[in-house]
This record gives C-alpha cells, sequence and structure tokens, in this order.
C-alpha cells in the first residue's frame, strides 16, 4: 500500500524525489514544500490517493521560517502529512474551511498562538480561548517568545531591548 | 399554668421536637445510606452539623432587606413547632385540642413554604429565585391533593379535631381501610410538602446551587436545617395520628407506639428517596393534577357517600 | 491562655465531625475531577465522616479544588474562596493544584493554588487516587484535633 502511494505521488510529482520520508508502516511525511509545489500535492492527495479524513493541522515556528503541518488519514490506520513552509516576515496562508469545515479552531490556534494570516476563514468566529485581556500581538508559542518577560499580573509582554 | 409551659417548652414542645428532629434526621441519613450499601454518619451526625454551622460566621450580602432576611427562620421555626402542638403525641388527645385544630395545623406547615419562598427571593441571586419560584410552583401542585386527602377521613370521622379523628378511628378501626386512597395520596404529597426526592427540584444542588438558601451561612441556616428536620417529625406525626389509628390509654405505651409510628414513615419516605430520581418541575405538576387530586377527589366522594350510609 | 469551657469545646468537635465540602475546577484536565467524585461515591462512603457535598461556597467549610490555577479562573477561585464563612480549609488535589504539575511555566498558568489561596493540605498524584483523597481529609481533621487538644493542654 505505502509502496504505491510513494509510487503514484513521484509519477505525479517528480519535484518530490528524495522528499518522501517513510517512518513505519502506516506512516509517511513529505518534507516542507513552498506553497507554489504545495497545494497541487494536498489536493492529489485528497482527490486522488483516497486519504479523506482532516485529522489535525500543526503549526511550527523553525527559525527563519514556519511550518503548517497538515495530517491526513484515509479513514483507516494510514497517514500521510504533507507540510507547508512560509517565510516567517510574511506568514499568509491559505485556510482549507472550503474543503474541511472542522479545521476552524486549528487555523485559529495558528492566527493567536503563532501569528500566521489565514485567509478564507469565515466570519465572526471567536478568538482562540486565551485569558481575558490577553494582548494582542503577542504570539506565545514563537521560540522568542519567553515567558520570563511576560509580566502574568499585569498581562503584557516586556522583552529586553537587546533581543 | 406552669405545667403548660412545661409542656410548651419541654415536652412536647420546643426541646423535645429539637431533640426527636434531630433523632429522625438521623433515621432518615442512616436508612438511606445503608439502601446504598454503605455505612452512613455516627449518631450525632446531625446535632454536630446543627452546632458547627453555629459556630461558623453568618455573611448577610450587602444589598438585602437585613430585617427580613434574618428574621425568616425564625418564623419557620416558630410555625412548625406552634403546628406540633396540635398533634397527638402520648394518646389520642394533643396538648391543646380545639375544634378545627386540624385546619390549622394545615395551615400552620403552609407557613414553610412561604418563607422558603421569600428566603430565596429577597436573597438577590439568581439561583435564589429560581429555587423560590420553584417552591411556590410546587406548592400550588400539591397542597389540594394533599389537602383533601387529610381531610377526607374527617369528614368521615364528622369532626375537625385532630383529637376527635384519632378518638372515632379507634373506635371503628376497620374505617380506616376505606381512607387507602387518601392515604397513597398523602405519602407522595408529603414528599412534595417536605421537598425531598423525588420532588427535590427546588433545592436541585447540581442545578441552581441551592436553591432558596443559596445565601445562608452560619446561624440563620443552623434554623432554617433545624426548621426542615421538625417539619419532617409534625408531619410524619401527623399522617400517623391519621392514617394509623392505634392508640394506647397508658401515655408510656402511647407514647412508644408514637415513636414506632414516626419511624415506620420516616422508614417509607427513607425508601422512596433511595430508589427515585428527582423530577422536573413541570412532570411534577402534571402528575399532581392529573393522577393526585383526582385520586384526593375519588376519596372524598367516597367519604361523602358512605357517611350517609355506614353505621356511625 | 485560659482553659477552654465546654461550650468552645463542643463548636471544636463539631467542626472536626461535620466537614462540608465545596468541589471547584481551577483549570484541571478533569482527571482530578474524576477522582474527586469518585471518592463522593457510596463506595469510599465520605459520610461516615459527615462530609456532604455541598453546591454553594455558603455552607462549606472546605474547598477540594483541582487543576493547575490558570490567568482565567484566578479571579474566580479567589471570589469563591471569599465567599466561604470562617472558619474554612483549601485541600490542593493532584499536582497540578500542588505547584502547577507540568504546566508549571506556561504561558497563560499562574502555578499552583498557593499563588492564590492560602492551602491546608497537598495531595499529589496524576490524577491523586480516591484513598490518598479521603488520606487527607482524615490527616486534616486528626491534625485539627491535635491542635486542639494542644491548645487545651
Amino acid at each position: 500500500m505505502t509502496d504505491n502511494v510513494q509510487g503514484s505521488l513521484l509519477a505525479k510529482f517528480p519535484y518530490l524525489e528524495s522528499k518522501i520520508k517513510e517512518q513505519r508502516q502506516g506512516r509517511i511525511f513529505l518534507d516542507p514544500l513552498q506553497k507554489e509545489q504545495f497545494w497541487p500535492v494536498f489536493d492529489y492527495i485528497i482527490d486522488e490517493l483516497g486519504y479523506k479524513d482532516f485529522h489535525m493541522l500543526v503549526g511550527r515556528d523553525s527559525g527563519e521560517t514556519m511550518h503548517v503541518i497538515y495530517l491526513l488519514t484515509d479513514g483507516g490506520a494510514n497517514m500521510l502529512c504533507p507540510k507547508l513552509e512560509v517565510e516567517k516576515e510574511n506568514p499568509v496562508i491559505r485556510s482549507i474551511y472550503s474543503r474541511f469545515s472542522n479545521c476552524t479552531w486549528h487555523e485559529l490556534e495558528l492566527v493567536d498562538l503563532l501569528g500566521f494570516v489565514v485567509e478564507g476563514l469565515p466570519e465572526g468566529l471567536p478568538n482562540y480561548p486565551l485569558p481575558d485581556g490577553w494582548p494582542k500581538g503577542s504570539h506565545p508559542l514563537r521560540k522568542d517568545w519567553k515567558v520570563e518577560y511576560f509580566n502574568k499580573e499585569t498581562l503584557t509582554y516586556n522583552p529586553p531591548s537587546d533581543i | 399554668m406552669a405545667l403548660a409551659i412545661f409542656n410548651i417548652l419541654v415536652f412536647p414542645g420546643f426541646l423535645f421536637l429539637s431533640v426527636y428532629a434531630l433523632a429522625l434526621e438521623y433515621v432518615d441519613r442512616k436508612m438511606y445510606a445503608r439502601l446504598q450499601n454503605r455505612k452512613g454518619p455516627p449518631w450525632f451526625q446531625p446535632l454536630a452539623d446543627f452546632i458547627k454551622l453555629l459556630g461558623k460566621e453568618t455573611i448577610i450580602p450587602a444589598d438585602v432587606d437585613k430585617p427580613v432576611f434574618k428574621l425568616l427562620p425564625v418564623f419557620t421555626l416558630a410555625a412548625v413547632t406552634s403546628a406540633f402542638l396540635y398533634v397527638p403525641i402520648w394518646g389520642t388527645n394533643s396538648l391543646f385540642p380545639f375544634e378545627g385544630d386540624l385546619i390549622v395545623v394545615l395551615y400552620l406547615l403552609t407557613i414553610p413554604t412561604l418563607t422558603f419562598f421569600l428566603a430565596g427571593w429577597l436573597s438577590n441571586s439568581l439561583y435564589g429565585a429560581i429555587g423560590s419560584v420553584r417552591t411556590v410552583t410546587q406548592l400550588f401542585s400539591y397542597e389540594v391533593p394533599l389537602f383533601m386527602a387529610l381531610l377526607s377521613p374527617a369528614i368521615l370521622a364528622d369532626t375537625w379535631k385532630i383529637s376527635g379523628m384519632a378518638e372515632f378511628y379507634q373506635a371503628h378501626p376497620l374505617y380506616i381501610l376505606l381512607n387507602l386512597p387518601a392515604f397513597i395520596v398523602a405519602i407522595i404529597a408529603i414528599q412534595g410538602k417536605l421537598e425531598r426526592v423525588p420532588f427535590d427540584s427546588p433545592e436541585a444542588e447540581t442545578e441552581i446551587v441551592a436553591g432558596s438558601f443559596v445565601e445562608y451561612s452560619g446561624r440563620l441556616f443552623a434554623i432554617f436545617r433545624m426548621a426542615i428536620a421538625a417539619e419532617l417529625v409534625v408531619v410524619a406525626s401527623l399522617a400517623g395520628a391519621i392514617f394509623f389509628p392505634v392508640f394506647a390509654a397508658n401515655p408510656w405505651l402511647g407514647f412508644l407506639i408514637y415513636l414506632l409510628k414516626t419511624l415506620i414513615i420516616v422508614a417509607i419516605l427513607a425508601v422512596f428517596k433511595s430508589i427515585m430520581a428527582r423530577i422536573r418541575i413541570d412532570q411534577m405538576v402534571m402528575f399532581c393534577w392529573r393522577y393526585l387530586a383526582p385520586l384526593a377527589i375519588l376519596q372524598i366522594i367516597i367519604n361523602l357517600l358512605l357517611k350517609g350510609v355506614l353505621p356511625i | 491562655m485560659a482553659k477552654r469551657n465546654i461550650i468552645e469545646k463542643a463548636i471544636d468537635w463539631s467542626r472536626r465531625k461535620s466537614p462540608w465540602i465545596i468541589h471547584f475546577n481551577a483549570g484541571a484536565c478533569n482527571g482530578c475531577d474524576i477522582e474527586v467524585v469518585d471518592a463522593l461515591t457510596p463506595r469510599y462512603d465520605v459520610e461516615r465522616f459527615g462530609m456532604l457535598l455541598k453546591g454553594t461556597p455558603r455552607h462549606a467549610d472546605v474547598l477540594v479544588c483541582t487543576g493547575a490555577v490558570t490567568l482565567q479562573t484566578r479571579d474566580r477561585l479567589k471570589r469563591i474562596y471569599e465567599q466561604m464563612p470562617e472558619p474554612k480549609f483549601v485541600l490542593a488535589v493532584g499536582t497540578c493544584a500542588c505547584s502547577g504539575g507540568i504546566f508549571e511555566d506556561c504561558y497563560c498558568v499562574s502555578g499552583g493554588m498557593d499563588t492564590v489561596v492560602p492551602v491546608s493540605a497537598y495531595i499529589p498524584g496524576c490524577a491523586a487516587r480516591p484513598e490518598a483523597i479521603l488520606d487527607a481529609v482524615v490527616k486534616l481533621l486528626t491534625s485539627l484535633e491535635k491542635s486542639q487538644k494542644a491548645i487545651d493542654n
């Protein structure tokens, strides 16, 4: 089954050469792709290869870039995870709300805790549940956001000026 | 005169009522526990609860009507204690019997329900308001069947005096079997009066935090709990005097029989408490008006017809 | 200090024998909450110690609280503690309530319960077993008895 998946992916998208990592039986991870290369692969995985169930998505701060990892399953025990890479200065991604309408909380987490800008989410969604009075623009899951510089009494973030 | 004061304050008045209220509350909680296959509280538990509550700080919310807030528990206890003076305890005679004291006892037993309503309403809290509205809604449901069930034996006995009823049924013991529907209605409606499971939605802990008593703490809550326990004693004694007409001429034997009767009634109520769940307030209204009230009316009709027929 | 008279001894005895609890979840994962309500079932039978679960803090003596205290529940926990009449005790159930647990330096957690209210007994464990919760309650009551008797002598 997994050989078939790798074979069909490589046949359709030759630029995926050496980017498909099989961790063990039924767990395939793809290396991060830029968004022009990513979205065709994403659509192909869902439509053609049959991985139709959206499990979750996870955001990651990796230094100069930020990644989003989508976990897709085929209804059984097999998982295929493509990854999307964006620049940290301009983290704009497209929402997958049109395909999977239950992605709202995951993408709100990307917006509020990591600082992504997600285009395509519907209007009127609440913020991710952070404490009342959380300072806007403060993204706690970024690697340079340290909890030592955060004042929990006054809810203000004061990094020292040499950072 | 001195004997009257002794009767009112000590036996069978205030002191006896308090002690017996704590004892019956213990019996109720212990039976409930044993029916759940666990050991229950020790025998001094209601006394420990009462003393502990007396020793707690009494917090009164800032924007309630303070004099009324503090007086409501006292009114409840006073009404229940006054009702106890007219219930026969050691024989067929109560302390101060007079023609019509059955009606007076029933009205004195409505006062606790009204004070529970006022306690919740004046507490300036959402949960208190809901609890008090439920108390009054429940009052409208069970009161008519309960009154009819307790008054229909009086119709057959041709007297409004509890002692007179007791003497009548002691003389004609088989006539009490004609009042079986009234007994069924009374046992069910009593649980509504006492706000016990399955009719305890006014004090639904899991829903409305404590119902009417949400802002009461310390001494005031201790008096409320004592009044609730005393209400159990009074209602159980009333039901025992009306529906179990076994009395003795010897006052000591009569007192023992009285204790046995109230224990039997509290045991029946404890069994109901263990096997039933709480019913919703709209289910309560529907149940009382659909099933209990027609049964009580049927009992009154039967008693009126039989009164002209039976040899008295 | 003068020896206490019979009324004060009776009040102390009644406080030992009738601790009413209120249960509050200050940001827990619900694991310790399940154990707390498990301890209130007939199998463990807390009513033999006189414990009753009350809904309102105004009726309760002991606040049984679980969870690492988040920034959002800090004010609420303080308000519930202040609504309880004196004398009152606090039990911190679970490692998260004792010290913050694995969430100690998290961005929205202010730590264990003793950053907000004074705690009488700490019950570690993840989740704390019902036997541990009962053991802590009995130890709290016994220590109360010892301190009351020490005042007498």
